[in-house]
């Protein structure tokens, strides 16, 4: 795969420029219009007044075909989702009514403002918001190509696709690539427009087609085609805890084999862990003291490293109150009663965080 | 009655096919004055010295945008001189008038098709006029156009 880091914000598939049109216009008079000029001289010959019309000179305004895609949004996502949707314009500059393909693309390369793409949504299809309301609605935005387009006027067009469940992956970059295709006729789809060649004996009363597209990434200038660039990005931490425990010790075998008899203590584990991509702050881990149990004070340790669900290695550790400095060292805790509550301000990704607390079996 | 009404039909038949064999030497004709109109667009190339060379070729590709130049040519077919000439270019719908083209003199300009000056003389609604509000360019030929005598005005524009 290649991996193109692109310097500068390329985003827009397209921008106008006839280095000549000092106005702003955008699509301009309509292709196909007939301009016709005549000119009139009066004169007066042995003082009797004369006047004579010209010819008509005549030229037709041809096709010039021009559109903007514009994106360069990320939109938020979360990992293993579906139907995610991300939204692109097309503005059709050409000073004529156009239909326009679509084509959705992956793309792995890093753009500045985006981020760098490390994965690929999978199931990725296109879809015109046909009503204009902004919003993807699945039963009703499903025409794949825009039918149509008046110059001047903008469509919003969606990518919609699935996330993969693949923790540890942050950015997709997708791309919407429009190609300006042959409209008048309503329902159908036009066939992709060819630029009239210069070379062809010519009339001035026949519309041509003349490419006036700028170049953008991966397309040429005057090719007809645009193209922008969004990105999913995952902003959210997958967290997952486990819970498991042990019995340290009983009043009959002690600490050899001990079973969770009435008397024995045992040590609850609950494991955090985060699969990414995001860094999970203020992880809260709250547990409900397990009926038949008595809290043994004080025995609150939070932070440990955590593996396989097990406490590897003991935090920091807790009083049962919410104050002191145990609190403001680098985790914190507490039991109110009923709830053990540990707290990490940070839970890095592919780290796994423990709170470990003891009771005594009634 | 149906006689004679056949017969007026064929009368201003004939009227009308008298008419165009009248018509068509006067326009062939080359006496008087005759006015030619040809429409242009600048034309950009790349030339051998790294510049771009702009040159005039006829109107066959025109998009929005483009600078176009209207020529109008007069030629005095006459063996006098004619005095007092006029010659008026409409500006057509559509298309933005820029100024006079390069070697035609500078024309009157009119905003609303009947008052005529030169463009820094003339407003719209208090304001100074601007050249795209143009809707009618006139060249007045002072004094008089002696026999054969031709000239050519041409405005630039562009596409809207």
């Amino acid at each position: 795969m290649r991996n193109i880091v692109i310097k500068s914000a390329l985003l827009c598939g397209s921008a106008t420029l006839a280095a000549w049109s000092g106005t702003a216009q955008a699509a301009g008079t309509e292709a196909g219009t007939s301009i016709p000029n005549q000119a009139s001289v009066s004169y007066s010959v042995g003082g009797t007044q004369q006047s004579v019309d010209s010819n008509v000179a005549t030229f037709v305004v041809d096709k010039k075909v021009n559109l903007t895609v514009t994106g360069g949004v990320i939109t938020q996502t979360a990992i293993g989702t579906n139907d995610q949707v991300t939204a692109f314009q097309v503005t059709n500059l050409t000073n004529a009514t156009q239909d326009f393909h679509l084509t959705p693309d992956q793309q792995n390369l890093s753009i500045p403002i985006l981020g760098a793409d490390n994965f690929d949504m999978s199931n990725l299809r296109v879809f015109v918001d046909v009503n204009g309301n902004g919003t993807y609605e699945a039963g009703i935005d499903t025409a794949t190509y825009i039918d149509e387009l008046r110059p001047d006027t903008s469509v919003t067009v969606f990518l919609v696709g699935n996330v993969p469940n693949v923790p540890g992956e942050d950015i997709a970059i997708v791309s919407l690539s429009a190609q300006a295709a042959a409209g008048g006729q309503a329902g159908t789809e036009g066939t992709t427009l060819v630029a009239t060649s210069l070379l062809q004996a010519d009339s001035p009363s026949t519309m041509d087609i003349v490419f006036a597209d700028a170049s953008g990434t991966f397309d040429l200038a005057r090719d007809g085609i645009g193209r922008a660039f969004n990105a999913y990005k995952i902003g959210t931490a997958a967290v997952s805890m486990t819970k498991t425990a042990r019995v340290i010790s009983d009043p009959i075998n002690l600490l050899v084999n001990p079973r969770a008899i009435p008397g024995a203590v045992v040590e609850y584990c609950l494991t955090v862990s985060n699969a990414g991509p995001g860094i999970a702050t203020s992880v809260s881990v709250t547990d409900q003291l397990p009926a038949g149990t008595t809290y043994i004070p004080n025995s609150l340790a939070v932070g440990g490293v955590g593996s396989g669900g097990h406490c590897v290695l003991n935090g920091t550790t807790e009083d049962d109150d919410t104050t002191g400095t145990d609190e403001s060292d680098l985790y914190g805790g507490s039991f109110n009663g009923s709830v053990v509550r540990g707290d990490i301000p940070s839970l890095a990704v592919g780290v796994s965080l423990t709170a470990a607390f003891r009771v005594t079996v009634n | 009655m149906i006689k004679i009404h056949s017969l007026a039909i064929g009368s201003s038949a004939l009227a009308a096919l008298a008419s165009i064999v009248i018509l068509a030497p006067a326009q062939a004709k080359t006496t008087g004055v005759t006015l030619t109109n040809s429409v242009l667009v600048q034309h950009k190339s790349a030339a051998a010295d790294g510049t771009t060379r702009i040159t005039l070729v006829p109107a066959n590709h025109v998009v929005p945008g483009d600078r176009v130049v209207f020529r109008t040519v007069y030629k005095n077919h006459l063996a006098q001189p004619v005095s007092g000439m006029v010659v008026s270019n409409p500006v057509p719908a559509n298309i933005s008038y820029h100024g006079p083209a390069e070697g035609s003199p500078a024309p009157e300009v009119s905003i609303d098709g009947a008052h005529f000056a030169p463009l820094a003389a003339l407003t719209v609604a208090g304001r100074p006029a601007r050249a795209d509000q143009v809707r009618a360019v006139r060249w007045l030929v002072h004094g008089q156009v002696p026999a054969g005598a031709a000239a050519r005005y041409s405005y630039e524009a562009s596409v809207k």
